[in-house]
Parts: C-alpha cells; sequence; structure tokens
C-alpha cells in the first residue's frame, strides 16, 4: 500500500512561519499528542539536515555515478550470436570493406598540411600513463588537468615548477597543457628542458610532442629533424607514427 | 595507471576529485568487497558501507579534522570493517565468527563514534532518495535550503511567480517524502502504522 503525506501542508505553512501564534500553539501541542504528525516533523526536519549538506550530496552523487559506471561497464560486454549463414555474410562484409578500404587508402592521392598531421597524430589519450605522480603539491595540477581545465592547470604547474625544477613529471605535464592552451613556444620550452635533462621514462615522450609542436608551429625543418631522430632509435615508443609522419611530409 | 600517494588521495578526496575517487574504487573496493561478501554480506552491503567510510572521511577532511596515521588503505578498511562489524552486531542470529582480510588499526575515538553513528544508514537512505528526483527539483529543494528568498529561486530557476517557485519546493518535498515513506528499507526510520 503506497503510504500518503498528512501533513505536508501544516508543516510547510508552520517552518514558512505562516501561522499565527495561536495556529503555532496547536502546532506544538499536536505535536505531543499526533503521532504520525510528529514522526512527518521529524522526516522534515531530518532532510532539513541533509538537504544542507550540499557538498555531501554531491559526493555521495559522485560516488554513486562512479559505482555506476563501472558496473554499467561490466554489463555491456555483450556477446553477439550470428547463427550459420548471418555469420558469413557478416564476415565476408567486413573483408569486403577492409579491402576496399585498404584500396582506398592507398590508391588516392592525399596531402598532408602539417595541421591535418598534428590533428592526426597529437592525443593525450596515454599522457596519464605515462606520467606518474605522487607529489601532493602536483595533484591539484594534476586533477585541473584531468578534468580538462588546462589554462588552470598551466598555471598551477608553472608555480610548482619555479620552486621544483628538476620535477621532471609537472615539466611533462606541462607541456601538454601548454600545448592545449595553445602556448606552444611554453611546450616546446618544456619538453626541451626534460630532453635537456636526460630522463629516460619521459624523453621519448617528450621528443615526441616536441616535434608535434614544430609541426604545429610549421617549423617543418625542425619538425623533420626531430621525427627522423626519433624513427632512428629501434626501440622509440614512438618510432612507428615518427615514420609514417615522415613518409606524409615528404610526399607533399 | 597513475598511481597517487595517500597525500595525494587525501588532497583529491577535499576536493571531491572524480579521478581520484575512481582510483580509490579500483584500488580499494575489491577489499571491502570481499571483506563484507566473508562476512555474511552482499555485494549491495559491501557498495554501503563504502560509500558510508568515504563520506565519514570526507567528513572529517571537510572540517580539518582529519589525521592519517597509518595508510590510507588501512584507515579506510577499519573504517568499512567497522560500519560491517556495527550492522553485524544488530543482526543478532549471525555468529560474530569474523574473518580477517587486512591490517586494520584501532581507530580514534571520533571516527570510532561516527561508524557507531545510527543515523549513517538513514542519512544515506535519504541522500539516495534526494538524488533520484528530478534535475529540477533537486535544485529547487537546494536552493531553498540555502536560504534563497521565493523571489530569487523563481528567478534563478525562471519560474514566473514566486507563488510557483513556492508550489514547486512543496511538490518536491512531498515528492521526496514519499519516496523515502514508500521505501521498504526506510520503514524503520519511520513507521506510520
Amino acid at each position: 500500500m503506497i503510504k500518503k503525506l498528512q501533513y505536508t501542508e501544516i508543516i510547510d505553512r508552520y517552518q514558512s512561519r505562516e501561522m499565527s501564534a495561536d495556529e503555532v500553539l496547536r502546532f506544538h501541542n499536536d505535536l505531543l499528542t499526533n503521532r504520525a504528525l510528529a514522526k512527518e516533523f521529524k522526516l522534515e526536519q531530518d532532510l532539513d539536515i541533509i538537504l544542507r549538506q550540499y557538498k555531501i550530496i554531491d559526493f555521495r552523487k559522485k560516488l554513486l555515478n562512479i559505482y555506476h559506471m563501472g558496473e554499467s561497464k561490466k554489463k555491456t560486454v555483450s556477446v553477439v550470436a550470428l547463427g550459420g549463414r548471418k555469420w558469413y555474410m557478416a564476415a565476408a562484409s567486413v573483408v569486403f570493406l577492409m579491402v576496399l578500404g585498404g584500396l582506398l587508402l592507398f590508391t588516392m592521392p592525399r596531402n598532408y598540411s602539417n595541421e591535418d598531421l598534428f590533428r592526426k597524430y597529437y592525443s593525450t589519450e596515454n599522457v596519464l600513463d605515462v606520467a606518474r605522480s605522487g607529489n601532493a603539491n602536483i595533484v591539484e595540477a594534476v586533477i585541473k588537468f584531468q578534468e580538462k581545465d588546462y589554462k588552470t592547470a598551466t598555471q598551477l604547474f608553472s608555480t610548482i615548477l619555479q620552486s621544483e625544477t628538476d620535477n621532471t613529471a609537472a615539466w611533462f605535464y606541462n607541456g601538454i597543457a601548454c600545448i592545449e592552451t595553445e602556448q606552444f613556444g611554453n611546450a616546446i620550452k618544456s619538453f626541451q628542458r626534460i630532453i635537456t635533462d636526460n630522463n629516460s621514462f619521459y624523453i621519448e615522450h617528450a621528443e615526441w610532442y616536441l616535434g608535434l609542436c614544430y609541426l604545429k608551429n610549421n617549423d617543418t625543418n625542425k619538425a623533420i629533424a626531430q621525427f627522423q631522430k626519433i624513427s632512428s632509435e629501434s626501440r622509440n615508443y614512438h618510432k612507428v607514427d615518427a615514420q609514417q609522419i615522415l613518409a606524409k611530409l615528404q610526399k607533399k | 595507471m597513475i598511481h597517487y600517494s595517500d597525500e595525494a588521495i587525501i588532497e583529491g578526496l577535499r576536493l571531491r576529485s572524480d579521478y581520484i575517487i575512481k582510483y580509490i574504487y579500483q584500488e580499494y573496493f575489491l577489499i571491502v568487497k570481499f571483506l563484507v561478501n566473508s562476512n555474511g554480506g552482499y555485494d549491495e552491503d559491501a557498495e554501503d558501507i563504502f560509500q558510508d567510510g568515504l563520506i565519514i572521511i570526507y567528513k572529517k577532511l571537510k572540517d580539518n579534522e582529519l589525521i592519517l596515521s597509518c595508510s590510507f588503505k588501512t584507515f579506510l578498511y577499519s573504517i568499512c570493517r567497522n560500519l560491517w562489524l556495527q550492522k553485524l552486531s544488530k543482526k543478532t542470529a549471525l555468529n560474530l565468527n569474523f574473518s580477517e582480510i587486512e591490517q586494520y588499526m584501532e581507530l580514534p575515538v571520533d571516527i570510532l563514534g561516527e561508524t557507531q553513528n545510527e543515523e549513517n544508514e538513514k542519512y544515506r537512505l535519504f541522500q539516495v532518495h534526494f538524488l533520484s528526483l528530478g534535475e529540477d527539483c533537486q535544485k529547487v529543494l537546494k536552493l531553498f535550503m540555502h536560504d534563497n528568498s521565493l523571489k530569487d529561486v523563481a528567478q534563478i530557476m525562471g519560474y514566473k511567480t514566486d507563488k510557483y517557485a513556492k508550489l514547486r519546493k512543496f511538490l518536491c518535498k512531498e515528492d521526496l517524502k514519499k519516496r523515502i515513506l514508500n521505501d521498504p528499507k526506510c520503514q524503520k526510520f519511520f513507521n506510520y502504522d
């Protein structure tokens, strides 16, 4: 059975101070004798306490969202069952499309501008896997970075870097945040700094993003030199991408 | 994957950072789930306990009252452990043969008090019901709770009259109360029969 509310209006009038003195007195007396009214009033009071804690509600909301996001991810792993003939037809279609796509890709003439190449190859997708931070000072800046508030992130990283000039992670994040805010000069300085410091963990990525910055700045000769350097290193993480960019630059 | 230090986790929680909360879930939820599952609880119980544990930490952080004297993992686990023990102690039929999963610490008195607070469950359920309201209702109720005048609420929400703002508040509050009253889990707090 659906439970109904009986006293919402009267409680609302009481809380909004719309009652006369006599009505208030009667209301107080009723609270002592009417159990249902007293309970509904207690519920109102509890709700008032809860609703005033908006930061805690917001925090709860995030907890629920993140938990449900994780749960729905688990549930969306689905298996598509294709019966007999349909399976062959689907496979044949996929192969046909792949062959057609491949033919088009390799036969169609294509000139790439530096801007095209930058857009095609610039990605921050794996940046957070690259950079690791356990430093509390850096965390707020990293959070801003992760929230894609790059402008604030660059400001915070600049402050950190004034006192922690050898913080390679901060230089790296700062470089990416500078790219995102189109401060390519500053981005170049950040990546050059990492390369000069010769920090083995970040250096390959710094070299890659430096090349992309040159590309974006239309400094094609420097970009080519940078990508040649990357592609000459047999175990460089970005070797294949650098070779592809060089091939496209040479077609121009 | 990025690895955060305990200091960074605390700072991220203070900022209510989605990334830090996700990280905490990824790193620590399974331990709590295992603890609850190993001691007579379901996944849903583990989720409630985990959330309540994080809310306790967040409240302390918000009031600048949190002093971490062990690792964050041990701290969170110890709080969740206490919350679950507290809940188990109410289930008289259950034999308290508790399986320990992780190292835990004796909680400071104030945190211990929080884990024993009878209101935790009630507030969680009420908050969840509030969050199940439409965005519009949530916003109206929040605005009223922050002492905005009828006129301000009407203006912020784009209502034509103050009277309508008052009506919306009334209807939203009533909707919220009905949801709570008709939730079987809330009956123990407000038994109207």
